[in-house]
């Protein structure tokens, strides 16, 4: 994936897109935009920074988890089997990118309003996540397994994000990083990201 | 602006140095527990062959403190045998492993009486060097997560060690006073006490110094626990109390023999061991998702 920084106006609605496509509990955010202030008056401006799990080729999170539940897929998407996860959360402490989300027994009981109740929308979308586990971002591996792009890249309103094979040489994601100096975040850890930017 | 030094609580969606907040008081509790229980089963099997009273307290303090403590942080307890599957990769596999083998071998030792034959003293050998696992791999544990810049520091599996060393030769030291047996001579120990108390604080102090000239993430670390949030626990609960009054009670009972002081060394002791490892997983924290070049944001 390529996010150009220069179109990305932190409007969130890649992270609102990723809750609905995901149905993920309160307080997970698999996708989300960072941002911070940067100068001093007059001369000050936020700056974004849209963050998701990085898919890393030599992926920290991978090593240690002591379970086999962290696997990559052919595709070199990383998935958690929250049905192996022990809920240890040493992968947590492993990512780099702070892009591990731990799921207590409390929100997916707690609901949206918190007092318990689930909405339609909440019962139909939880069963998927597992108290004591932790979750990461996928890529939206089920839409992308169908051809489909992720629900954070179709629904940028800006087109800030781009989706595609990086094996491939001719695909838009390496003319992208090729042509407007692609760079990863943390490159000091040597993990290979999968997540380009672009400025 | 340059990049506060405000750690940011509760994942917010802004960039800055984020809490650690997972790996907290329970994580310490095994952690601590396994050191000091591989602790005195290593003294014990090491200084005096056949203070089985050693290696069943230190087997024990493994078995129920340390797995206790593990299976009460698990998110899925019920699965925690998973753990040990994956050995050539992960730290958790590795040390679970090994603390069964302890487990193991610390009941061998209970019931096998000493003087140990050529076989068991191979054994014996082997017992140790799982002991010696156990109370380093934590530091490997904690050292391999490459998110967390002050836990990558290659002296943590010795802080580890001596710390190790120090809560098992406390607690020999003090079944040694309350036992009759003699299987223990306490000058062995005594002796020992003070050096490792001394060794451990400038462990330390390299620790900080070298934490603090490594990388930004480990400097705000250093920040947090000699200055910020962790100020007076660290100062007061791991340099005052965890040395200070471990040494001086170290001291007073080599002038007068009064159990008492043994007492107050034990809880010197173990408070400065359990406070330091707490408060370096709380110190530690994830380092900002910075754009292009630190000095971005500098």
């Amino acid at each position: 994936m390529v996010i150009d920084l220069k179109r990305c106006v932190g409007c969130q609605s890649c992270t609102v897109a990723c809750k609905a496509e995901n149905g993920t509990p309160q307080g997970v955010y698999l996708g989300r935009v960072l941002e911070q202030e940067v100068g001093t008056y007059p001369n000050a401006k936020r700056e974004f920074l849209p963050v998701l799990c990085n898919q890393c080729e030599d992926a920290p999170c991978l090593r240690a988890c002591p379970t086999g539940a962290t696997y990559q897929l052919e595709n070199g998407i990383i998935d958690v089997d929250n049905k192996k996860c022990i809920g240890c959360r040493t992968c947590y402490v492993s990512c780099p990118y702070h892009n591990r989300f731990y799921v207590t027994s409390e929100v997916l009981k707690r609901g949206a309003y918190g007092n318990g109740h689930l909405t339609p929308y909440e019962k139909a979308k939880l069963g998927r996540y597992e108290a004591g586990t932790v979750t990461k971002c996928d890529f939206c591996a089920h839409r992308v397994a169908e051809g489909l792009d992720p629900a954070c890249v179709i629904t940028c309103p800006a087109k800030a994000r781009t989706f595609g094979d990086l094996n491939d040489p001719g695909s838009e994601v390496n003319r992208l990083i090729h042509q407007r100096r692609g760079y990863q975040l943390h490159p000091e850890y040597q993990t290979k990201p999968s997540v380009y930017y672009i400025e | 602006m340059g990049t506060a030094r405000v750690i940011v609580k509760r994942r917010k969606f802004i960039i800055g140095y984020h809490e650690q907040d997972q790996w907290t008081w329970l994580i310490a509790s095994a952690f601590f527990f396994g050191k000091i229980g591989a602790g005195l089963f290593f003294v014990s099997l090491l200084l005096g062959e056949g203070n089985r009273m050693g290696i069943l307290v230190g087997t024990l303090i493994v078995l129920i403190g340390k797995g206790g403590a593990h299976l009460l942080y698990l998110g899925r307890p019920e699965r925690f045998w998973r753990a040990m599957l994956r050995p050539a990769t992960s730290w958790v596999s590795r040390g679970l492993i090994a603390m069964g083998v302890l487990i193991g071998f610390g009941i061998i030792f209970y019931f096998v009486a000493p003087p140990y034959s050529q076989p068991i003293q191979a054994l014996r050998a082997i017992a140790l060097l799982v002991a010696l696992f156990v109370m380093i791999y934590d530091g490997f544990l904690m050292n391999s997560s490459p998110a967390i810049q002050f836990w990558n520091n290659a002296l943590l599996p010795v802080l580890c060690f001596f710390y190790a060393l120090l809560g098992g030769s406390t607690l020999t030291f003090l079944l040694a006073s309350l036992s009759t047996s003699g299987v223990v001579r306490m000058e062995q120990i005594e002796s020992l006490e003070t050096s490792i108390l001394l060794f451990n604080l400038a462990l330390l102090i390299i620790y900080l110094v070298s934490a603090s000239g490594a990388s930004s993430g480990a400097r705000v670390s250093v920040e947090e626990l000699l200055s910020g949030r962790f100020r007076m626990p660290f100062l007061l609960g791991v340099v005052v109390v965890g040395i200070g009054v471990a040494i001086g009670a170290d001291l007073l009972f080599a002038a007068d023999r009064n159990v008492a002081y043994l007492w107050l060394l034990l809880a010197g002791d173990l408070v400065g061991h359990f406070l330091v490892f707490y408060l370096f997983l709380r110190a530690g924290v994830f380092s900002p998702q910075r754009l292009r070049g630190p000095e971005r944001y500098a």
